[in-house]
């Protein structure tokens, strides 16, 4: 009788641990990733200079109206003005509220053809089809990105924003646009 | 920044910390906007939120009391009305000033302009 109580008592316990432990997973998958960065949307300083960004980065070669993807696009406020400005912009983004939103809001300011948004991982996300690709990253992040920009082709456009890129062989520094949180580096695929 | 956001923001980033979820929320200024109500988006929006989360951002504008304490059973069987509510909630607030606050280190995070700044205490990563 005893024995039995026992194992009742433990497979109660089982299972209200594993539901506890289920209940936490969204909570603590971000601390799971490889790099775990917080949201921070883009002021309407940062927009205005990553549209003076765009501007010279495409100024001297055919990229306008090119593809763009915004990698971590958030609330989709720099795939919506990138739209506006001519590009066909893509955003990637892992949180699904941040990807419904940015859907509906495209909708509503008429931009959803022209605008498209994936719930993904930027390390999973090919990003050989685009000729240019925005970041708002994090300092710790951006190490990590530079091998995963390199899928993208020779004279293709980077633009980071907030932190640099740190030194490296693929990516051309062209122009610097603000400074401090607001700073936009604009790259060039060698 | 919409009270939505809130709903996702975690403080898990900074250093010992475990979880850092819900963050606190004080408002110091918001603004109320007329977002044009869609009942489907509201829904795939209701369908993501973590509804424990959604009370402390409800509290924090003194609009609790507007949305049931139980979390309901399914989105879809709402009324408009009271989808309306939540629509309301989480997209018509924006919080214009306030602070995010980490439950386990007490780091505070502000918000101005509408821009919650979690990158105040990159140093402490």
């Amino acid at each position: 009788m005893g024995m039995n109580t026992g194992l009742v008592i433990a497979g109660v316990a089982g299972a209200t641990a594993l539901a506890i432990s289920a209940a936490a997973i969204p909570f603590v998958a971000p601390a799971l990733r490889r790099v775990c960065i917080p949201y921070v949307p883009a002021t309407t300083e940062q927009l205005a200079n990553v549209s003076r960004a765009l501007s010279l980065a495409t100024s001297s070669n055919s990229n306008k109206k090119g593809t763009l993807i915004d990698l971590g696009s958030g609330d989709g406020r720099v795939v919506l003005q990138c739209a506006r400005e001519g590009f066909n912009s893509t955003g990637v983004e892992l949180n699904s509220i941040l990807v419904a939103y940015s859907k509906y809001r495209s909708i509503r300011e008429g931009l959803g053809k022209e605008t498209r948004f994936m719930r993904k991982n930027i390390f999973k996300t090919d990003l050989n089809p685009y000729q240019t690709a925005v970041i708002f990253g994090a300092e710790s992040l951006m190490g990590d990105l530079v091998p995963k920009l390199s899928e993208m082709r020779s004279n293709t456009n980077l633009l980071a924003c907030r932190f640099p890129l740190p030194e490296n062989d693929a990516w051309k520094l062209e122009h610097q646009i603000g400074e401090g949180i607001d700073a936009v580096w604009v790259y060039k695929r060698n | 920044m919409k009270l939505f956001v809130h709903n996702f923001m975690s403080s898990r980033f900074l250093k010992n910390v475990t979880v850092g979820y819900p963050l606190n929320l004080v408002v110091k200024q918001f603004v109320e906007k007329d977002i044009e109500f869609d009942r489907d988006n509201t829904i795939v929006m209701l369908d993501r939120i973590q509804y424990e989360a959604l009370i402390v951002a409800a509290a924090a504008v003194n609009q609790s009391d507007r949305i049931p304490r139980e979390k309901p059973e399914k989105w879809d069987e709402l009324t408009d009305e009271q989808l309306r509510v939540f629509h309301h909630l989480l997209m018509n607030i924006d919080v214009i000033d306030g602070e995010l606050i980490c439950p386990e280190t007490k780091t505070v995070f502000p918000i101005r302009d509408g821009i919650p700044n979690m990158l105040k205490v990159d140093a402490e990563k």
